[in-house]
């Protein structure tokens, strides 16, 4: 591979940086420190402001925002699989022109979701009418972090032509290692011994943003106020699903014919947001597609899941 | 080096102190607790009690004292090599 091809691409620096961000990500951003990664939109390893993209050719543009403590090479194809990502193929089949977000996982997701209503507005409002669609695709926390912004940015002037959300294996009702790991710092915390206190205490320091995920917190009223490492405490508020937009969400099933696992990482239950009787508007069951022998990774990166956001789009 | 890497380097030296830091200050904690646990479990012993209480005094001075120039040594260090960074980042 030519230096400059290795260079539009981001390298171990940037996982690296991608990976502490997720770990403690909320601290970064609290001390102004410089390994805080700003939500933007990335092209070719660099940051471009929403003013320095062209509007999209045929008015259609999708933007992908990816999981905890990863960045846009979560969506390049492996090897094995021809056509680059999702990205590429929305492009050169449907005329989507893709659009890459990186930001920093360990922030609230109702910051980030701020972030990215405030980053599509800017978008929107530079390309006006240029603009007819925009598409949106969230891998995990990525989903919820979309939820978020179309639920923030309610009366924004981007929201209207939002007409598809996909969400790939994204964690709308939580994520059970996170609330695992929550029950075991309790445990440990209730054994009274200094290296018990001690390994809570470190695995307590992971970020906002990690444990936004135990319940798949959206907005601020979620955690304003309330102890981030209570046990087992759901304060999620009931937020409604953007009314204009079809929600498909893709669930993984790493293990084919076993539903509940789900894809390994993020349950079925959660993934397809079944039974969310909490959350007002929930989109039926017509737009959740269960797709056998995919894992959580795989569900960002896999030609099955492309055809299948065509077949929904297709579908209108 | 562009201004993003150098901006990743400044923090990358920011976070290892800081690191420092808060380390010497989460392990003092705990240091602290360990004494006050083992102290507490000494002076039920009614003989013991007057001398424990004065031993843990003491050792709380040295905890205060040992993690307290952790903290001033890093905090000189951090200087130092800031300036030793800034020096070289401005040369390349």
């Amino acid at each position: 591979m030519a230096d400059d091809d290795r260079l539009k691409r981001p390298g171990w620096v940037d996982h690296g940086v991608a990976a502490l961000n997720a770990w403690v990500g909320d601290y970064l951003a609290e001390t102004d420190n410089g390994l805080h990664q700003p939500m933007a939109f990335f092209q070719d390893n660099q940051a471009i402001a929403p003013e320095h993209l062209p509007a999209p050719p045929t008015g259609r543009a999708c933007v992908l925002v990816h999981g905890l403590g990863c960045n846009e090479a979560l969506w390049s194809f492996p090897a094995v699989h021809p056509g680059g990502s999702y990205g590429d193929l929305l492009q050169e089949r449907l005329g989507y022109t893709p659009l890459a977000v990186r930001y920093n996982t360990g922030l609230r997701v109702s910051t980030n979701g701020e972030e990215l209503a405030a980053l599509l507005e800017r978008y929107a409002a530079h390309h006006g009418d240029a603009l007819t669609e925009l598409l949106l695709v969230g891998h995990s926390m990525g989903g919820l972090v979309i939820r978020s912004a179309c639920h923030l940015a309610r009366d924004g002037s981007w929201t209207p032509r939002v007409r598809h959300i996909f969400y790939l294996g994204s964690p709308h009702l939580g994520a059970p290692l996170e609330r695992a790991t929550n029950a075991a710092t309790h445990l440990l915390g209730r054994i009274n011994t200094t290296a018990t206190h001690v390994i809570r205490d470190v695995v307590n320091t992971r970020s906002a943003g990690v444990k936004d995920l135990r319940y798949g917190n959206l907005v601020d009223e979620d955690w304003l106020d309330h102890d981030p490492d209570a046990l087992l405490a759901n304060t999620r508020v009931a937020i409604p699903w953007l009314a204009t937009a079809r929600h498909h969400r893709i669930v993984g099933q790493a293990l084919p014919g076993v539903g509940p696992i789900g894809d390994a990482v993020v349950t079925s239950f959660s993934a397809s947001a079944s039974a969310s009787g909490a959350q007002p508007g929930a989109p039926g069951a017509c737009d959740v597609r269960v797709l056998p022998g995919l894992n959580h990774l795989a569900l960002a990166r896999h030609p099955d899941v492309y055809a299948q956001m065509a077949l929904s789009l297709a579908d209108g | 080096m562009d201004e993003n890497a150098k901006q990743r380097l400044r923090g990358l030296h920011r976070l290892v102190h800081d690191g420092v830091h808060r380390g010497a200050t989460f392990v003092e904690k705990h240091h602290r607790q360990t004494v006050a646990r083992t102290a507490k479990q000494l002076a039920q012993v009614e003989a013991l009690a007057a001398p424990v209480a004065v031993v843990q005094r003491v050792v709380e001075a040295s905890i205060t004292v040992n993690y307290e120039s952790v903290r001033l040594v890093n905090r000189a260090v951090e200087r130092a090599d800031g300036w030793a960074l800034e020096r070289w980042l401005k040369k390349g």
